[in-house]
């Protein structure tokens, strides 16, 4: 398991030009985790955070993954304290956007989340390693539905996300959760 | 302002200045002039939004002019005020002092003041949030508070620096004190709020009045870009996350107070008596929560 630091202790982390530069070399790290694998950005000791800098690196940290950027990693938030998730929940929800984020009780919770992401997240974890009809049957909806959900789940940093190739030709993707000590 | 029939142009600043001079002064100040004559004698009082106000001042005078003539205030205790906070610091060659700035046996005051900083470049904004962060922290504790402190310094410089092409950059100031706690303030000489945030064509008919009205929600800017418009917004919630608190913003033809006690919050908008030229910010936060 990859771990990302992303400050020393009682910082305030501020504006957009070093979130930019901090995404960059978040972005070199998650280069060289193992496609299954997940990063950890370790928020611990980060005390406050502006809008800014969450946007410039988690957001599009997020929108990067979104489009298919490391999508076949995970990217889990921890360790950040209550000020600096108020500023990240802000940050994701003008986006739309959801992070996923290990909360103080060593519990995955959703930042930014939309209302039904959670029992996805949920059932991913349950199934672990799935495809998209399996998460569909767990959760009780359809497939274009549960397609629809993992494209957030993946951008989130929940679950990772990679491409097979069936028997019968074509594409198929297969999704795996990787929360630390949850996958 | 007094305007004599001589060859200088002539700016008096009363004895507790609320800022009415100096935006008159910056308005009359477009053309060359020979030699300007700051009067700041009679200074009694001065507050952070003063101190950067005058100090941006004495640069686009000394950008438009020949010489700037600044008469320090008579005020002893006044005059060594304004050398502590590095008023008189890296002033423009062509600006001359009507006294010596006296040198000073400096107490570590970085607890109490911000000295007068210009904010050019985002590794400035970081600089100064950290200090302000620590200052705040050791002060006030972490919470509301320092969090307001740091926030509101962090969302408007940075602002200044992304939008705002000051050619003074931001000048920022702050101070404590015993009655009426914190006090920061951050100037620009920029294009201004309503200029900003006319170049979107989706605010592109606002009035001064109306665009600073909107600037300070969330998502409101400048750019067509979903993420950005954060700052303002931000500022606001931070100071008005303190139980007692004000904020001034004043840009072109407008002035917006706002006021935060016991949950309350009270708004005012108004035109003030001069444009108003690039962004004047004055944020008052509360001794203690």
């Amino acid at each position: 398991m990859e771990r990302y630091k992303v400050g020393a202790s009682s910082m305030f982390l501020a504006t957009r030009e070093r979130g930019r530069r901090m995404r960059e070399d978040v972005e070199g790290r998650l280069a060289q985790v193992a496609p299954g694998d997940a990063l950890v950005l370790d928020f611990s000791g980060v005390e406050g955070i502006t809008v800014s800098f969450g946007d410039e690196l988690v957001a599009k940290l997020i929108l990067g993954r979104e489009s298919g950027d490391f999508a076949d990693r995970g990217m889990v938030i921890e360790g950040a304290g209550e000020d600096v998730r108020e500023t990240l929940e802000s940050v994701l929800a003008r986006r739309k956007l959801a992070a996923v984020a290990i909360n103080a009780s060593a519990q995955p919770e959703m930042l930014g989340e939309q209302g039904w992401l959670r029992e996805t997240l949920d059932a991913a974890l349950r199934l672990q390693s799935f495809s998209a009809s399996q998460l569909a049957g767990q959760v009780g909806i359809t497939p274009q539905a549960a397609n629809n959900r993992l494209r957030v789940l993946v951008a989130s940093g929940a679950v990772a996300k990679e491409r097979g190739v069936p028997e019968g030709g074509g594409k198929e993707f297969s999704y795996r959760a990787v929360i630390p000590a949850h996958a | 302002m007094k305007v004599k029939a001589q060859n200088a142009f002539r700016v008096s600043v009363p004895p507790r200045s609320s800022g009415v001079e100096i935006h008159s002064a910056m308005q009359a100040l477009r053309d060359f002039q020979d030699e300007v004559h700051l009067h700041a004698g009679s200074v009694q009082f001065v507050t952070p939004r003063e101190i950067c106000g005058l100090r941006a001042l004495i640069e686009h005078a000394a950008g438009v002019a020949d010489c700037v003539r600044f008469d320090c205030p008579v005020n002893d205790d006044v005059h060594r005020y304004l050398a502590r906070v590095d008023f008189y610091a890296d002033l423009p060659a062509n600006v001359d002092l009507s006294r010596p700035v006296p040198s000073l046996r400096r107490r570590d005051l970085r607890q109490r003041l911000i000295e007068v900083v210009r904010i050019r470049t985002p590794d400035d904004v970081e600089d100064l949030v950290g200090r302000v962060w620590g200052v705040a922290k050791g002060h006030f504790g972490i919470g509301s508070l320092a969090m307001a402190c740091a926030t509101a310094i962090a969302a408007a410089t940075e602002n200044v620096i992304d939008h705002a092409r000051s050619p003074i950059g931001a000048l920022v100031c702050a101070q404590r004190y015993q009655q009426t706690g914190l006090e920061l303030a951050v100037v620009d000489l920029g294009r201004g709020i309503p200029t900003t945030l006319r170049q979107n064509p989706t605010h592109r008919g606002l009035t001064d009045l109306r665009a600073v009205e909107r600037a300070i929600e969330d998502g409101v800017s400048s750019v067509q870009d979903q993420g950005r418009g954060a700052g303002l917004a931000e500022l606001v919630h931070g100071v008005g996350r303190t139980r007692r608190s004000g904020l001034r913003l004043s840009s072109g033809r407008a002035e917006l107070t706002l006021g935060w006690e016991n949950g309350r919050r009270s708004r005012n908008l108004a035109v003030p008596a001069h444009p108003i030229v690039g962004t004047w910010l004055a944020v008052r936060l509360e001794a203690r929560t």
